[in-house]
């Protein structure tokens, strides 16, 4: 017999990891949209001079392809965290909360294999790269080692973030704590969106004046 | 193979399991079950083609553009001007409401951007003059659905990058549809109106001194369409590019509005991440899936099966159509058309339709999978911003403007060439 109060404070261990993990997610977040930002920056400036000036950078795609890879892979944790990872819910929103919450733990374990195996995957394709030592086929002969470690390094970050939940919700659907599983693993609901799509658009914008860094 | 397929699909899908892994489990599937080789050996390689596939990147980029011209103040300014423009007709703010949305349209690939942007402008108006609050509602979550039709459009690169169309192409084809989508919402309006004058609100005060005053509002959406839209078809730029020139005029849009600080480019990042991430993750599992669908010969498959209803042309596309309007009624639109497109798109060009053609229609129906209720995402959003009542005034606020969908549907059918006129002069 498992005890239920031993489940819930292994949870509540598990949940000081996920702010942790939050934490790094959305860092990674901030920083693979600056990433955006600035490969949009470059690609902006490659195109005006390519028209005006008739030299283009090298490459400037290239980099930007990185970009996304990097920014993506780095941000799919943070989607999970938001519970951004859409599912078609018509039929789960009319399950009694305990079938639900069976499906919910049965997506995260079938979210880590499939990640898991993309992990895998990945992961022959970076060794691969590495023994070959391959280059890119570009003028930048970038060693492909290097996008590729980000985009698995992200990706392994997702996966374990994918464990860490599956692993509470496990520990919150033996306890019988229904309602602090869907919590964290459930679908959103209608109520949920509404409110993610409000915080979304800012209301009544407020004036806000041009910050300058001074950092 | 195409039974038992559909059956898995469909208890995945009842399973409420993440789009992603649903996508992913079907392709294994097909993999160890119907072929001898190994395909799965290939996962990690067209994982990463894809990943940093130089077109994917315009996605995040159009929607970073989209969220900075949503915080870039811009909205509260176009919609006074659209009112000093169109409120003189029967139906007055609303016609506004529309006209807004579709002129942000062109700054936005996304339809609850839209709704969500002129929603909060335009709502709290309807208690201020007295209109018909429903067929506000609905005007507002209808004016939203043109975010995808106008280019640039995410749901286009969407669908282009599914199978193979050109995205350039797409853009030009949806720029007709989405006008007379636009004017069809107004009609609509009108003829309410005048139907009801009671639903109409109290007339606002218009003179030509204020039009051209407030003109200069309208300038910014328009300069930032001409600026994405027409890099792309002056050849300087390819959509990608397109999307980062975007990109770099929205921040430039909302640094001259004194709105450009280091909150708003750090909010807008975390909404861009939060979606784009989720739409990618998708895609390239998506593309994974579809190397797998070729490579059993399931899309054959498809392919023959239709073909063998003996239908005409035309009786089958009525079927596809009525099929997608039920799936959007419960789906999200971005789950309905990863997981339908590349099987059936093989099989309406074969039946002699042109694949940028039916990209426009698939647009058009996931406008109407947004708004159609149970699940109908811009009313929720509407409903969101409103705060109030009950979300099914929204729903019972959009049926009028169902109708301009469906003669929207129609026309396409009857007269292809409202969407491939454009494309055909250009490219053709």
């Amino acid at each position: 017999m498992v005890d239920a109060a031993a489940l819930r404070s292994f949870d509540r261990r598990l949940e000081g990891v996920q702010v942790v993990a939050e934490g790094v997610a959305r860092v990674a977040a901030y920083i693979g949209g600056a990433f955006l930002v600035v490969s949009a920056l470059i690609v902006t400036f490659d195109v005006v001079t390519r028209k005006l000036f008739l030299f283009s950078i090298a490459g400037a795609d290239e980099l930007s392809g990185y970009a996304l890879a990097a920014s993506m892979s780095w941000g799919y944790a943070y989607a999970l965290f938001c519970r951004a990872h859409i599912r078609v819910d018509a039929l789960y929103v009319r399950l009694p909360i305990r079938i639900a919450s069976v499906l919910d733990v049965l997506s995260l374990l079938l979210f880590a294999g499939v990640i898991g195996l993309a992990n895998w995957h990945a992961w022959f394709v970076l060794s691969e790269s590495i023994r070959m030592d391959a280059v890119s086929g570009t003028p930048l002969t970038t060693p492909m080692w290097i996008p590729q470690s980000v985009w698995l390094a992200g990706m392994l970050f997702f996966l374990l973030c994918i464990l860490l939940v599956m692993l509470r919700s496990i520990a919150l659907l033996v306890a019988g704590d229904l309602d602090n599983l869907r919590r964290i693993a459930g679908a959103p609901s209608v109520q949920d969106e509404i409110e993610s799509e409000i915080q979304h658009a800012p209301a009544s914008p407020s004036p806000v004046v041009a910050e300058r860094s001074n950092h | 193979m195409l039974a038992a397929t559909t059956v898995v699909l469909l208890i995945l899908i009842a399973l409420a399991l993440p789009i992603a892994v649903v996508l992913g489990i079907l392709a294994l599937f097909l993999d160890v079950v119907y072929t001898p080789m190994p395909l799965q050996n290939a996962m990690g390689e067209v994982l990463w083609t894809h990943s940093n596939n130089v077109i994917l990147v315009a996605i995040p980029l159009f929607i970073l553009m989209g969220e900075l011209m949503l915080r870039s103040g811009i909205a509260d300014k176009m919609y006074g001007a659209m009112v000093q423009w169109l409120a003189w007709l029967p139906g007055g703010l609303m016609h506004a409401n529309i006209g807004t949305c579709a002129l942000f349209a062109a700054t936005s690939g996304s339809s609850t951007a839209t709704a969500a942007t002129i929603g909060v402008t335009a709502l709290p108006q309807v208690y201020k003059r007295g209109y018909n609050e429903r067929l506000f509602l609905g005007s507002l979550a209808a004016g939203g659905t043109l975010g995808i039709l106008i280019p640039p459009s995410i749901n286009m690169i969407f669908y282009g990058f599914l199978t193979d169309t050109s995205v350039p192409q797409l853009f030009l084809a949806g720029v007709i549809p989405g006008l007379m989508l636009s004017a069809l919402y107004m009609l609509v309006i009108f003829t309410c109106c005048v139907l009801r004058r009671d639903w109409d609100g109290d007339p606002e005060h218009t003179s030509w001194e204020l039009r051209f005053r407030t003109l200069i509002d309208l300038l910014p959406p328009i300069l930032i369409f001409i600026v994405v839209v027409g890099s792309i078809y002056a050849g300087w730029a390819t959509p990608t590019e397109a999307a980062a020139l975007g990109v770099f005029s929205a921040m430039a849009l909302a640094a001259a509005n004194r709105r450009l600080s280091w909150p708003t480019m750090g909010d807008s990042i975390l909404g861009t991440i939060r979606t784009s991430a989720m739409i990618i993750l998708i895609t390239v599992i998506a593309l994974y899936l579809n190397f797998v669908l070729a490579a059993v010969g399931l899309v054959q498959e498809v392919n023959q099966f239709i073909l063998g209803l003996g239908w005409t042309p035309l009786q089958t596309m009525l079927f596809i159509i009525g099929i997608y309007i039920v799936m959007g009624m419960v789906m999200d639109t971005l789950a309905m058309v990863v997981l339908t497109v590349p099987v059936i798109t093989p099989v309406v060009v074969s039946l002699g339709y042109d694949p940028v053609w039916f990209g426009i229609l698939i647009v058009i129906l996931s406008e109407t999978a947004v708004l159609t209720p149970p699940v109908g995402m811009l009313c929720y959003v509407i409903q969101g911003i409103r705060n109030r009542g009950s979300l099914n005034d929204v729903f019972i606020g959009i049926a009028p403007f169902m109708l301009a969908l469906a003669a929207m549907i129609g026309l396409m059918l009857a007269f292809p060439q409202i969407a491939l006129w454009l494309p055909t002069y250009f490219y053709r």
